[in-house]
C-alpha cells in the first residue's frame, strides 16, 4: 500500500523526529487512520536503524584521545613559541644581510648603467627619409592634378584679355 | 539518537566532564588556559572522531588525523570567533571542512598516483571488505553485517557531498536539522531537501531489505 502523496516530508520530519508538537499529534491522528503511511513510516524507521547499526562507530581509546591531546597541545606549544615573521628578522640580524647585499647590487649597478640605459638618443635623417619627403610631394601634386590644370586655363584667359584690352 | 524523538541528546554528553559551559571555556582557553583547552578536546573529541570516522570511509588513522587538525584550527581560530553561533557549531563547521578537505587530497593523490586501485581505495575498503565474487548469488536475506556495511558505503558514496553529508549528520550523528543547517552554513529548508533526496535514494536502494 502506498502512502498519500502530500505527506511524504510529514514522513520524513517525523522518523527524522523533527515534527512540532502539533505537526506530531496531526501526523499521529493520520498515522492510526492510514496504513499506507503507517507502513512508510516503519519501513523508514527500520531502514534508518538499520543504516546506524551498520556503521557503527568504535570508540576512541583512552590511549588515542590522549594521544590526540597532546599532540594538539604540542602544536599549540609550538605556534605560540615561535615569533612572528618580523619579530624573526629583528631578533637574527644575520638575516638582514644577503637582502642588504641584493639591494646595494641592485642600486650600484642602476647608478652605474641607468642614465645610459634611459637616454634618449634621436637618429640623423636618412637617405629614404628625404626620398619619403619628394614621393608625399609628388603625391600631392597627382591628387590636386585637375585643380592645377584648371589654374592653367584661368590663367591663359587672364592672358587673353588682358592682350584685347585696349590701352 | 532515537530517531522516534529524534533529539539531539547525547550529541553534547561529554559535557559532564567539565561543569563550566563552552562559552567560559572558550574564553579561557583564549588566555591560552591549558586546562580550558583539554578540557574542550576532552568534551567533543569523541563526537569530533565518529564524524571523521565516517568521512573518512572507517580509516581509523585518518579519522584520527582529522580530529586532531580540526581541533588545531579551532584552537589557533579561536580570536575569530565571535560567538554569534555556539561553540560547537562552529567546531563542527570547522571539522566537516576539515574532514572535507582531506578528502578530497586523498581522492586527488589516488586518482594520480593510483588510478588502478580507484575502485577498491576510494571506497575506503578493507580487503575483508571487499566484494566477493561468489557473493552474487547470497541471498540479500543472508547478507552479512560487514557485506551491509558496505553496501551502505558505497551507497553513501555515491550521493552527492551535500546530501551525504546532510544525511550523515542528521541519522548517524543524531544532530538537529537546525544543527546540521548551522554546519553546513544553509538554510534549514536546504538541509531537508538535502536529507528528503538522500533518504529517498537510499529507500529506493535498499528496498530489498524491506522485501527480503
Amino acid at each position: 500500500m502506498k502512502p498519500c502523496p502530500d505527506r511524504h516530508e510529514t514522513i520524513l520530519l517525523a522518523a527524522y523526529g523533527e515534527l512540532g508538537p502539533e505537526q506530531r499529534q496531526d501526523w499521529e491522528q493520520h498515522k492510526t487512520a492510514c496504513p499506507g503511511c503507517r507502513s512508510e513510516y516503519e519501513a523508514l524507521l527500520r531502514l534508518l536503524g538499520r543504516i546506524k547499526e551498520s556503521m557503527p562507530v568504535p570508540e576512541l581509546s583512552e590511549k588515542r584521545a590522549s594521544s590526540i591531546l597532546w599532540s594538539v597541545k604540542r602544536e599549540l606549544r609550538k605556534e605560540r613559541g615561535k615569533p612572528s615573521w618580523w619579530k624573526q628578522w629583528l631578533v637574527r640580524p644575520s638575516r638582514l644581510v644577503p637582502a642588504l647585499a641584493t639591494a646595494s647590487i641592485v642600486l650600484i649597478t642602476f647608478g652605474l648603467f641607468g642614465p645610459k640605459l634611459t637616454e634618449k638618443t634621436s637618429p640623423p635623417a636618412t637617405v629614404t627619409d628625404v626620398e619619403n619627403e619628394v614621393v608625399i610631394k609628388d603625391l600631392d601634386v597627382l591628387t590636386n592634378l585637375d585643380f592645377l590644370e584648371d589654374m592653367d586655363t584661368v590663367q591663359e584667359l587672364l592672358n587673353v584679355l588682358d592682350h584685347n584690352e585696349p590701352t | 539518537m532515537d530517531p522516534r524523538s529524534g533529539r539531539s541528546i547525547d550529541f553534547q554528553s561529554e559535557e559532564s566532564l567539565s561543569p563550566l559551559k563552552d562559552e567560559d571555556l572558550v574564553d579561557r582557553a583564549r588566555k591560552s588556559d591549558q586546562r580550558a583547552i583539554e578540557d574542550l578536546v576532552r568534551r567533543y573529541q569523541q563526537k569530533a572522531y565518529a564524524i571523521a570516522y565516517h568521512f573518512s570511509d572507517g580509516n581509523m588513522q585518518e579519522a584520527e588525523d582529522f580530529t586532531q587538525e580540526a581541533f588545531l584550527r579551532v584552537f589557533q581560530n579561536l580570536e575569530n570567533f565571535r560567538g554569534d553561533s555556539s561553540f560547537y557549531t562552529w567546531f563542527y563547521r570547522i571539522l566537516v571542512n576539515v574532514c572535507l578537505d582531506g578528502r578530497r587530497r586523498r581522492n586527488r593523490w589516488h586518482k594520480i598516483f593510483l588510478p588502478w586501485q580507484r575502485g577498491s581505495v576510494d571506497k575506503g575498503l578493507s580487503p575483508e571488505e571487499r566484494p566477493d565474487p561468489n557473493a552474487h548469488e547470497q541471498s540479500l536475506k543472508t547478507i552479512s553485517g560487514k557485506e551491509l556495511s558496505r553496501d551502505i558505503r558505497k551507497a553513501l558514496e555515491s550521493l552527492p557531498e551535500k546530501q551525504r553529508l546532510a544525511f550523515q549528520l542528521k541519522a548517524l550523528h543524531g544532530m538537529s536539522i537546525q544543527e546540521v543547517a548551522r554546519v553546513m552554513g544553509t538554510a534549514e529548508g536546504t538541509v531537508k531537501s538535502h536529507l528528503f533526496r538522500a533518504t529517498q535514494f537510499l529507500r529506493e536502494k535498499f528496498k530489498d531489505w524491506e522485501e527480503g
